[in-house]
């Protein structure tokens, strides 16, 4: 029933903004479900692509979807995700993530502000 | 043909971020697509999706064989969350476009301020290959 839950609030953000949802995802896993978070990283990523799918179709329906733009950035996310894991291993990740937290807090900024 | 390049030069650049920050390809990709080319924001959001369903499987495939996930625990979840990003998502094409756009900004902008704040938090002991 948690589980449930859990899925039908992540869905909703993730077909609302068109994000995966699984950054509502992994903490609630963890502590609502009591999942250790590399193991709540995998389910949450699982469930990504049903409630992706899902949301991907309601927004295909209505026309909105540009399917040669999503293979073009699925080919390079194909390359790009093992170099991240790389930079992972080798770089301060509290810094990085300080720096991109930063940067949506301006790319906010400027979506609210035009 | 040099549009396309562009969109798999950021494919890249968002499958490199979202592995090695933890945080998911779409936020990072719907914010880049409104906010530095011509589309709309349902249209970036409808993208967004699109990309991750392939992407995410890949990432799952991958955990498998590190020991790591449950189909089915996955499975009850998107079950339960099937229906309501197809609420969510009717929601959103129902919106007009710039009050959409506000509150994925707000989004963010709550998500980036956690971020900054608790950079930490969110990838203690999380394998980067586990979230493309």
């Amino acid at each position: 029933m948690t589980l449930i839950l859990i899925g039908a609030a992540s869905g909703f953000l993730a077909g609302l903004l068109g994000i995966g949802g699984g950054g509502l995802m992994v903490p609630m896993l963890v502590s609502v479900a009591g999942y250790r978070q590399r193991h709540a990283h995998a389910v949450s990523l699982g469930a990504v692509v049903v409630l992706a799918l899902a949301a991907a179709i309601t927004y295909g329906a209505a026309d909105e979807v540009r399917l040669g733009t999503a293979a073009a950035l699925f080919l390079g996310g194909v390359v790009g995700a093992p170099l991240g894991a790389l930079l992972l291993s080798r770089v301060n990740d509290a810094v990085a993530r300080r720096a991109f937290g930063a940067l949506l807090v301006g790319i906010a900024a400027y979506l609210l502000l035009t | 043909m040099i549009e396309v390049l562009g969109y798999v030069a950021l494919g890249v650049g968002v499958g490199a971020l979202s592995s090695f920050l933890g945080v998911g390809g779409g936020v990072i990709l719907v914010a880049v697509l409104v906010t530095a080319s011509d589309f709309a924001q349902q249209e970036a959001q409808a993208t967004a999706l699109a990309f991750m369903v392939p992407t995410a499987t890949i990432g799952v495939l991958a955990a498998r064989r590190h020991g790591l996930g449950d189909l089915r625990a996955s499975a009850v979840l998107g079950a339960g969350g099937a229906a309501a990003a197809v609420g969510g998502a009717l929601v959103a094409l129902a919106l007009p476009g710039d009050v959409l756009r506000d509150v994925f900004a707000a989004f963010i902008g709550v998500l980036g301020l956690t971020m900054l704040l608790r950079p930490g938090q969110a990838d203690e002991d999380s394998p980067a290959e586990d979230h493309p």
